[in-house]
């Protein structure tokens, strides 16, 4: 420590671990990160209006009380099985007995049976009594089960029942549009929605390598307060910085999170007011007024407002100016802003940020 | 009353000196200890530094296993690519009555594939028969540029939604690519020109 | 020399203190003035930020006084103006008087003073018309950073020519972290500079830069300074030597190393592993804390500092304890539920205050009380020193005021973000009321230092023309006088 080269090389280098773990492998990670999502779609740059709204965004220093990033909760999984393995016994292995002695799943195989009996009976050297014996006892099924229930067993059970089987087995006939679209969508869940990654990661994969069923697995918010009260549909990614000019995620959360503001301001009047005063309409807020974005002129006596002025409106649905006695009109600035803010949106699920359900999807708590 | 430090510079010490006290070696090992702790709890953790591992997920395993399957995204591809032949074949694949043949149920869709992968690829005039319905109108070879991954998923999405075929895949749209070089046919197909190549048209 | 002849004696310079002091003069007075005149700016226009935080209407019909701009141009006046111009000043010093040589190059360090503060100036007219890069804790346009390092490499230069001009010496542990500060400014903000502002790298790789950024400059550049000048006065003040060479390694090390990784929010967007090794490095960084605090810990055995009569040590032994609650914060960081939990509330905000102003502000207080009076050749004091308590007085307490609504109150917050509580607002506003007391008090600390200073030069300026000269040969007349 006492040659003075070896400490600027120490620095340096201690210098550079940081800088290779914090800033080369992040923004090398990220700037190869691709604008395809995989289902023929991509994400794409903004344009226009909402590209030059960033920079009125960043100029006026908004992300100093506004973050842009919803933050991960916790959720858990859904396991929801569309289509039943062929082998019964190891399937209700997997998915234990709490699911397997449901009506439905029992049904399903049936229906299963009852497929693999009618081509049984169709082919060579068929064994009619067989064939009946099993028909019979598909028919023991068909009692005491709701239609609904019915369609999702057919559904699961990946066979086609024609006609007057049908009928026999408690289908109705002629299906409706309805209920083909029942059949097809049917979803039959072997998990609760709460139980985590490692708890079902076996199951998962035993469905699916051994016993051949078809699933989907479904997120379901469970403690995930920015998409249970705060208005985001899902966790930020980096992807979703992808073609910011500046990304400016915030730091502090004043005001709410503005990841998912464009999904809930679809009123641009609304927005407008907001920002030249959001104390307007009496509403309670510590957001300074922007008035500067806003053309402010005042109003001629009875003068009518024109269809681009900012109004808000009163107990009794009435529009006024939202700057009583005067006209308020927005800027460039004021437009391109609110079209950037109603740019921001996460509701659309990303191949590594899907969007989880949530069981009561609450409105954001704060006034928007 | 001031408080006047005369003589500053006499009164000050000499500049610091650093002691030789030794550091006890405990807090390297401890250090060495935690430091290993914390490398095995973040490769636990870290998801192998994989770029699509969000909080809160734990694992690429996890990222793919919601995931789309192979075969939901071709039938995605395949949507959007039907984007170009809804205006004449509609959104719902029923063609227009007595001008522009269904795609539902129809007996040139169903089958084998390499026929209808045959008519994106050059196009179908002339007088033909849909599920008994005539029809004599003109496609153009709308998949003339598209690639075999296009075809194959435009075709997926057809199959699947309204003939309850199961999916086509590249390799079977080249087949029928090669065929068509086979022939030797240049243009649009006819009826009698598709028999020709070897692609067996439905009556 | 053999370990004994240096392991008590104090190093016998080359030159004479008086010297080297007197070589420092004009370039490190400047600097402090200078920071002297940005603290003030610096807390004025965050007292009016602030103030629009609470009467939302106050002067809202400039554009330029947005309250996004404030912020930005107060954080840009305290880091770069204040804190870069007393910790060049004060690096200046110190190395000259670690390495026993006068200050080499003056004429570089006012050069470059000049090229620094027309930066900075440069960035707070940018930001007030709307310049600001849009990263929080950075803010600096292209056109300010390259004056700015430009300005440093200035300082740098002559700081390096001095370090060089003698060797063969044992080096003492703030040299080292002088140097690592001198040599990680250029990187940091060249980094920001580059990839941020001058070319930007795409969005999504801007996240991990601005953190690197913001978290060095705080941990690296000002930590570094600020500890080099307790590690400093601490010992000379008390006469004792430091405890540990090895300890002061340990740390000087380990803060270089785990600097630019800590306090990494949690509900970054970025991938797991990125937030994951923010975590583990924030877990290691509680050895940063046990090496800088057990050393001053073991050198001050005995001697109370924030009790001691000396300002100096009072300053030092407050930066002391502000550095260390701001490095157990950062190690509690690892602990994901109570960084997710206080990571979009008031808290960091507060601790970053904290730490500007509770440790190295403080630092530099204390600092600029030992040095600025002794660069002046003879009997120079502070015009009243009591009034130079104050400013150790108010920034103390305004610290701890911070302190406390910013990592108290703001739980309240967090828990409203949590639960979803409809009372969010009032919760987050809390915390701010009580810290807008806190930087009044800054505020008022900044005029009296500012004050002092002016007092200081005014008082002493011009050598033997200067006031008190005067003044002294007046009395010294009046007593010969009387006694014939």
């Amino acid at each position: 420590m006492n040659k003075s080269p070896w400490i600027f090389l120490g620095v340096l280098f201690a210098l550079s671990l940081s800088w290779w773990g914090m800033v080369f492998g992040p923004a090398s990670q990220a700037n190869a990160a691709k604008a395809d999502l995989g289902d023929g779609t991509s994400l794409h740059p903004r344009s226009g209006l909402a590209q030059q709204g960033e920079q009125i965004y960043r100029e006026n220093g908004c992300y100093y009380c506004h973050t842009r990033m919803a933050t991960g909760g916790t959720f858990g999984y859904e396991i929801q099985i569309t289509q039943l393995g062929a082998d019964k016994d190891l399937t209700r292995e997997i998915i234990g007995e709490e699911y397997a002695g449901n009506k439905i799943f029992e049904k399903a195989y049936a229906f299963q049976a009852v497929a693999a009996a009618q081509e049984a009976a169709t082919a060579e050297g068929a064994d009619v009594e067989a064939t009946k014996a099993t028909l019979e006892q598909a028919k023991a099924y068909a009692n005491a089960i709701e239609t609904e229930d019915a369609l999702i067993a057919l559904g699961i059970s990946g066979v086609t029942i024609e006609g007057d089987l049908a009928g026999e087995l408690g289908l109705p006939i002629e299906m409706s549009e309805a209920d083909k679209s029942s059949v097809a969508d049917a979803t039959f869940a072997v998990s609760e929605g709460i139980e985590q990654w490692d708890e079902i990661k076996d199951r998962v994969r035993a469905l699916k390598d051994r016993a051949g069923a078809q699933f989907k697995l479904l997120p379901v918010a469970d403690n995930w307060p920015d998409v249970e009260y705060w208005g985001a549909r899902r966790q930020s990614v980096t992807r979703d910085f992808l073609y910011d000019v500046h990304a400016m995620p915030g730091v502090m959360r004043v005001g709410p999170d503005l990841s998912n503001v464009g999904a809930r301001q679809l009123d641009l009047n609304a927005l407008y007011a907001k920002i030249y005063n959001s104390q307007a309409g009496g509403q309670s807020s510590h957001m300074p007024p922007y008035k500067y974005l806003f053309n402010v002129r005042s109003a001629k006596e009875g003068e009518e407002l024109p269809a681009n002025a900012v109004t808000v409106s009163t107990g009794d649905g009435v529009k006024q100016s939202v700057e009583p006695d005067f006209v308020v009109t927005p800027t460039h600035k004021a437009r391109a802003l609110a079209a950037y803010l109603q740019s921001l949106r996460n509701d659309k699920g990303l191949p590594e940020a899907p969007l989880p359900a949530v069981r009561e999807i609450s409105n954001p708590k704060e006034g928007e | 009353m001031e408080e006047k430090h005369s003589n500053l510079n006499l009164k000050e010490h000499g500049e610091p000196a650093a002691g030789n006290s030794q550091m006890p070696v405990s807090i390297m090992v401890v250090l060495t200890l935690l430091g290993y702790i914390g490398c095995y709890k973040v490769d636990e953790l870290n998801a192998n530094f994989a770029a699509n591992v969000h909080a809160p997920f734990g694992s690429p395993a996890e990222v793919a296993s919601l995931a789309p399957s192979e075969a939901e995204l071709i039938f995605g591809k395949g949507k959007q690519i039907y984007a170009n032949c809804q205006g004449c074949h509609q959104p719902n694949g029923g063609g227009t009555p007595g001008q522009i043949p269904p795609l539902v149920n129809s007996s040139w869709v169903k089958g084998d594939p390499k026929l209808a992968a045959a008519i994106v690829l050059n196009g179908l005039q002339g007088p033909i028969a849909v599920n008994g319905t005539p029809y004599n109108g003109a496609m153009t070879a709308v998949g003339a540029a598209w690639s075999d991954e296009e075809i194959a998923a435009v075709l997926t999405y057809i199959r699947q939604s309204w003939n309850g075929e199961e999916l086509v895949t590249a390799e079977q749209v080249a087949e029928a690519r090669t065929m068509i070089k086979d022939s030797g046919h240049l243009g649009t197909w006819n009826k009698a020109s598709l028999d020709a190549a070897g692609f067996a048209t439905p009556e | 020399m053999s370990e004994e002849e240096t392991h008590n004696a104090p190093l016998a310079p080359e030159a004479k203190p008086e010297e080297i002091n007197a070589s420092c003069r004009g370039p490190v007075l400047f600097l402090f003035f200078s920071a002297a005149l940005w603290a003030v700016q610096a807390t004025g226009v965050g007292l009016l930020g602030s103030l629009k935080m609470h009467v939302p209407g106050f002067l809202a019909d400039f554009s330029h006084l947005t309250y996004g701009r404030l912020q930005a141009n107060a954080w840009v006046a305290f880091l770069y103006g204040f804190a870069g111009n007393a910790g060049m000043g004060l690096t200046l010093w110190m190395l000259s008087r670690l390495r026993g040589m006068p200050l080499a190059k003056p004429g570089f360090v006012l050069a470059g003073a000049f090229l620094w503060n027309s930066g900075v100036t440069a960035a707070m007219v940018g930001i007030t018309m709307g310049d600001q890069p849009g990263v929080a804790g950075y803010e600096l346009p292209a056109y300010a950073s390259r004056v700015l390092l430009i300005g440093q490499a200035f300082i740098a230069f002559s700081a390096i020519i001095t370090y060089f001009s003698r060797r063969h010496q044992q080096l003492y542990p703030s040299s080292w972290f002088l140097i690592a500060a001198l040599v990680a400014f250029p990187w940091i903000v060249g980094t920001a500079h580059w990839l941020l502002v001058e070319t930007p790298v795409r969005g999504a790789a801007q996240i991990p830069v601005a953190h690197w950024t913001v978290t060095s400059l705080q941990q690296i550049w000002l930590g570094c300074m600020g500890l080099a000048a307790i590690l400093y006065f601490i010992p000379k003040i008390t006469g004792r030597e430091l405890y540990s060479r090895q300890w002061a390694a340990f740390g000087f090390w380990m803060l270089l190393i785990l600097g630019g990784w800590v306090n990494l929010n949690s509900g970054s967007p970025l991938p797991v592993w990125s937030i994951k090794l923010s975590q583990y490095a924030s877990a290691l960084f509680i050895f940063v804390l046990i090496a800088i605090g057990w050393n001053l810990r073991q050198t001050a055995k005995g001697v109370p500092l924030l009790g001691s009569s000396d300002l100096t040590l009072q300053c030092m032994g407050f930066a002391l304890g502000a550095w260390l609650i701001t490095a157990l914060f950062t190690f509690g960081n690892f602990y994901s539920d109570w960084n997710g939990l206080l990571q979009f509330t008031y808290a960091g905000t507060a601790m970053r205050q904290f730490f500007a102003w509770g440790f190295f502000a403080m630092a530099m207080f204390g600092a600029v009380y030992y040095v600025a009076p002794r660069l002046f050749s003879g009997e120079v004091d502070w015009a009243c020193s009591g009034t130079y308590k104050w400013i150790f007085r108010l920034t103390a307490i305004g610290a701890v005021v911070i302190l406390l609504a910013g990592l108290g109150m703001s739980y309240g917050h967090g828990h409203a973000l949590q639960d979803g509580s409809a009372e969010v607002m009032k919760k987050a506003l809390m915390p701010m009321r009580i810290a807008f007391l806190g930087e009044i008090l800054f505020f008022l600390s900044s005029l009296i230092f500012l004050g002092s200073m002016a007092c200081l030069l005014f008082r002493n300026c011009c050598g033997e023309c200067s006031p008190m000269a005067l003044i002294r040969k007046c009395r010294a007349a009046e007593a010969e006088g009387g006694a014939e």
